[in-house]
Order: C-alpha cells, then structure tokens, then sequence
C-alpha cells in the first residue's frame, strides 16, 4: 500500500464569479484519503469549474484550495493530483502513445512503455495505441486519459464525468479502478450525474447547486432518513418539487392534445 | 546524482512539448498535402528547386553585383553601404512574408497546450515549447530562401561566417516581428470581442501592411540615396559597422532576438486563435444566377465563394497591395520589368493555393 504525501484536500470559501455571474459561492470541502468522494449536481452548478480551479486550469476569484499544508498552486501539489477532464479536447494529431509520452515528459518522467501497454491492455486499447487519438471513440479517449492520469501515480485522482459515454464493460472496468486506487490510501475525487453509480462508489459526497454546497459529509449522513441518494439529492436541490411542477406541465399539454 | 537526475527531468519536461508540437504539426501539413508519401515528394522537390535557385541567384548576384562591393571598384564606401542595406532589407522583408505564409500553413489551434495544463506544465513553458518549432522552421526557411544573397554578402564582409549567422538572425526576427504584429492584433481585435474571422483578417492584413512600408521604406530609401530605417537601425545596432565585429554587437543582436522571442511566445501561446479554413458563405444559390449550363453555373459560384472566402479576401487585397508597389517599382525603374512579372506570377500562385486549401478538409 502506498504511503500518501498529503492527508487531505481542502476547500475553504472558495467564490469564482465572471463579471456579475457568480459561479461559486463560498464553496468549502475536504476529500479524505483512502476513499472516493463524489461531487453532485444538477448540469450548470459548478462541478466542473471547481474541479478546473483545483486542478489550477482556471483561478478562483477568491478562498482556498489546500493539499496538506500546501496551496494547491504548488508545484509539488500539482505533480500530486491526477486530472481526467470530462470533454476537454485531446491532440488529435498525435498517436495515443506518442500523447503519453507527452505527459510523461511533462511531468520528467521517462516514457515507460511497459507499464503503458500494462494499463492500455488493462482497459482494452492497447491494440490501438499506435492509431492517432482523432480516430478514437469517446470511451476510449477517457480511457486514454485515464491513463495519462494515472501514469505518475497521483495521491488525488479527480474524475470529471468519469463514466460518461461508456459501454457497460468499460464502465464496470472504471468502477473497479477507481475503488481499488482508493483502497491504496489515495484520494479519488469523482463529479457525476449517475447518483446510483455514485451512491454504490463514494464513502462521502458533496451536493453542489447554483454555486453552493447543499449537503456534504459521509455518504449515510447525507442521504439521512431518505430512502436512497436520489431521494436526499432530489431534496436537498429542491430538483424534486421542479420535477413535479414539470411533469404537471408536460401532462397539462398532453390533456390539451386529447381535448383538440 | 539528484541533480543530474534533475537535470534530465528538466530536459524531459523543455523538450516534451516541442517534440509533441513539432509531430502534431506535420501530421496536420501531411493532411493538408493528403499524405506523407506526398509531402516527402513536395520536400524533395522544394530543397532541390532550393538549392538550384540559390546556386543559380549566387551566381548571378556575384557576377552582377561582386564588383560592386569592391572597395577599388567605381562604388562608394556610402553606395556600398545602401547596396548591402537593401541587400538586408530584402532578407527581412521575405522572412516577414515566410513567416505569415508559415502561419497559415501551421496548425490554427494548439493542439496540446490543454492536455500539457492538465498534466502540469506552466503556461510559460507551453508557450515557449510551442512556438520552438515554428521558429526553428522559420529559420530554415529563411536560410533557404536568402541563402545565395547571404553568402554574396558576406563574402565580401570582414567576418563571412558572424556575418551570415547574424543575418539569418536577423531575418528570423522580422520573421517572428510579423508573427508577434498579426497575433497581437488578433489578440486585440479578441478583446473587443471581434470573430475569429474577423480578427485573422485584421491581423494578417497589419502584418502585411507594416511589410508593405518597409517596402516603400526600401523603395524610397534607394531612390534618395540613403539606408532604409530598417537599415539604419541596423547599422545604428552594429554601430556604424556592416556586422556585429564585437561581443558588445553580438550580445545586443542576441538580446533583441530573444527579446522578440520571447514577445512571440506571449502573443502566439496556445498556437494563435486563428480558425480553419473551412467552406465559404453559401449566399449564392445556383438559382440566382439564372439557368444557365450547369458547367457555367458551377464555375460562377465557386468563383463567387472563392472570392468571399475570407483567407481569399486577405489574399487578394494584399496581391493588389503588393502589385501596385510592384507596378510602382518597375515604373520608377528600381525593379526590372522582368522580375516583377515573376513576382505577380508567385503571388498569383499564392491565390491559386488559397484556392485549392479551401477545397480541401483540412483536420
């Protein structure tokens, strides 16, 4: 089991605005070790931005974001965490393994073909790791850069998206990577949609929406007396009274339609 | 040890991007050519095409001009002096024009400066590993282009060998002075929330008008019998000599090189916000222009989006620019006849790609 560096990812009042839109607001939270937590919201709340200004892509207006005792603006934080973006592009004109190299060499690490063609065959692409990354699937471009994550051996792996567009089989490959570089005492931080997904994977969760932390904390503290993660999420969003209001719209149309 | 194994992590992480770069930019020109195989061919054809015109322009430079430079010849040390500026001059102003063709042949968006974020490498070092294999190719560029004038130049200076690296210098500066002008408008026109399209246009055509006044510049300077003011900073920078002869004049030429360098790397970071070339407006429907042949109606509106195609547009504005200094030229008799009738077929050829490159699907 490794030893981590780092105990424990903070945030701490975190705001991000652009010009009077305010994209996060006071946002605070922490990721253990040695456990996953998820990230959750509706579509627009901010997961991602707050990833991106974790992994130091874009800056927050203001707060904090610690690794230990360390500013995550770091260089030695930032050679710790692993980043796998939901829909960033990749270099299209590059080969798959020419793309890991890249990073490797980025991070002053040799090209290590053998734990490469190791992982890629453990996500099924090895076959194609000579074929230019323009001519890969979805799935395999989140596999392909799940690799590039994970190549440097991260002590905090964050997963944008991470099982979005997959296929059953890659999903179910995914699912289980994630929960065994976990249980080695590291820090998996996942945004999803998929609240069961998220409800079988993470230990904590935090609720994110408009901006704002809704709930957070262990899994079972979150999801309260509600009768699963859905529930508590759908009530805590306030998504659940919209749903009902939605549903009431769409069949008061249905009702016009038989009435015509 | 630990430092030589920093040592090498750092070469790893300088030269991961060029590497990257420099492979994901000759994939993109083998597409844009259609194959590998094609653009072996395309690069054999132009080194030896190449290096016949450099052998054949030596030649001719040092027959027509070698005794001009001859200190007991009819010349003057002044005459001497504006014949070798212009000789500069022109070297600068190709650079300049390779440089902004370069830039529409390399690729319009950074292809791994995102990936190289999130992996972890600074913005700085990006930028610079980024812009490394366009300058290189710059420079190879300008070599073979004002190869032949170079060597005629500095076999007739004092110091051939410092005198031919600092003018390569020199013009991969310009080079690289057009690339910072076009990308720094573009990055202006960005900020006043300009399109894509409209700040690549704006800012090709102030690079080719910051070339087109050096020209005038030549022009008139020849014609009045003094150095241009390209020239005269030049001679100003080597301090009244034709080369820098001292570490003083090497190390201010190399300061200013890097100093341009490293205004290219902020202004072109991520590869410039240029667009692809993509189709043009389709405004014109084949209806609109009546029912004739089809073969008449094809070749009408092709001609039509051709022209509004905005890289087109840039094309044909600056040929007019360029063909009226060039006219004006032949006319005031500082150009012969002849050489600017093969000057208006290479920029005529110029359009004919612009024509074929928005035909293609270029990646």
């Amino acid at each position: 089991m490794r030893k981590a560096c780092f105990p424990v990812l903070e945030i701490d009042s975190l705001r991000k605005s652009y010009g009077a839109r305010e994209v996060l607001d006071s946002v605070s939270m922490s990721v253990p070790m040695g456990s996953v937590t998820g990230l959750l919201g509706p579509n627009g709340s901010g997961k991602s931005t707050l990833l991106h200004i974790v992994v130091g892509l874009i800056k927050a207006t203001s707060g904090r974001v610690t690794f230990g005792d360390l500013p995550a603006s770091d260089s030695a934080v930032r050679r710790a965490i692993g980043f796998c973006p939901d829909d960033l592009p990749l270099p299209e004109l590059l080969t798959a393994r020419e793309y890991l190299t890249l990073i490797e060499g980025i991070r002053g690490m040799r090209s290590n073909e053998v734990a490469i063609d190791y992982m890629s065959s453990g996500l099924r692409i090895a076959a194609h790791l000579d074929a230019l990354v323009g001519t890969y699937s979805h799935g395999m471009k989140r596999k392909l850069q799940l690799i590039a994550a994970l190549l440097h051996r991260p002590t905090l792996l964050i997963l944008d998206e991470p099982f979005r567009g997959l296929d059953p089989e890659s999903g179910a490959i995914m699912r289980t990577l994630v929960t065994r570089y976990a249980a080695e005492g590291n820090a998996v931080l996942i945004s999803t949609h998929d609240l069961a997904l998220a409800g079988r994977l993470c230990r904590n969760v935090v609720v994110l929406q408009d901006g704002q932390v809704r709930a957070s904390g262990e899994l079972a503290h979150v999801v309260g007396t509600h009768a699963d993660l859905e529930s508590s999420f759908l009530a805590y969003t306030g998504l659940d009274v919209e749903a009902e209001d939605a549903a009431d719209e769409f069949f008061a149309g249905l009702e016009v339609l038989e009435g015509a | 040890m630990p430092e030589r194994l920093d040592l090498m992590r750092w070469s790893l992480r300088l030269g991961a991007v060029p590497v990257a770069g420099f492979r994901s930019s000759r994939r993109h020109v083998e597409s844009t050519v259609g194959s590998r195989a094609r653009l072996v061919v395309l690069l054999g054809v132009v080194l030896a095409a190449t290096i016949a015109a450099n052998m054949a322009a030596f030649g001719f430079y040092d027959s027509i001009l070698g005794s001009l430079f001859d200190p007991d010849g009819p010349f003057g040390e002044r005459q001497r002096a504006a014949l070798t500026a212009i000789f500069v001059s022109s070297s600068c102003i190709v650079s300049s024009a390779i440089a902004l063709l370069i830039a529409m042949i390399v690729p319009p968006h950074s292809r791994i400066a995102l990936s190289a974020r999130i992996a972890g490498a600074s913005r700085s070092l990006i930028a610079v590993g980024e812009f490394l294999p366009t300058a290189a190719l710059i420079a190879i560029v300008v070599i073979a282009s004002s190869g032949a004038s170079t060597a005629v130049i500095a076999s007739h200076q004092q110091f051939p060998v410092i005198t031919t690296v600092s003018l390569v210098a020199i013009a991969s500066a310009f080079g690289i002075v057009a690339l910072i002008v076009r990308d720094a408008v573009v990055i202006g026109a960005g900020l006043l929330k300009w399109s894509d399209t409209a700040s690549r246009s704006v800012g090709m055509l102030v690079a080719i008008l910051v070339t087109g006044a050096m020209i005038v510049d030549i022009g008139t300077g020849a014609l009045q019998q003094r150095t241009s003011v390209v020239a005269r900073c030049l001679v100003w920078l080597w301090s009244g000599r034709s080369a820098p002869t001292t570490f003083v004049d090497a190390a201010a030429s190399i300061a200013v090189l890097l100093a341009l360098v490293a205004l290219a790397c902020l202004t072109a970071a991520g590869g410039g916000l240029q667009q692809p070339l993509q189709v043009g407006w389709r405004v014109l429907a084949a209806r609109a222009v009546g029912r004739p042949s089809a073969f008449i109606n094809f070749v009408i509106r092709e001609a039509l989006l051709y022209i509004r195609h905005p890289v087109t547009a840039v094309s044909l504005i600056s040929m007019a620019v360029l063909m009226a200094a060039g006219v004006a030229a032949a006319r005031t008799g500082l150009i012969p006849a002849e050489a600017i009738v093969i000057f208006f077929a290479i920029l005529c050829a110029a359009g004919a790609e612009t024509a074929h490159g928005r035909t293609r699907r270029v990646r």
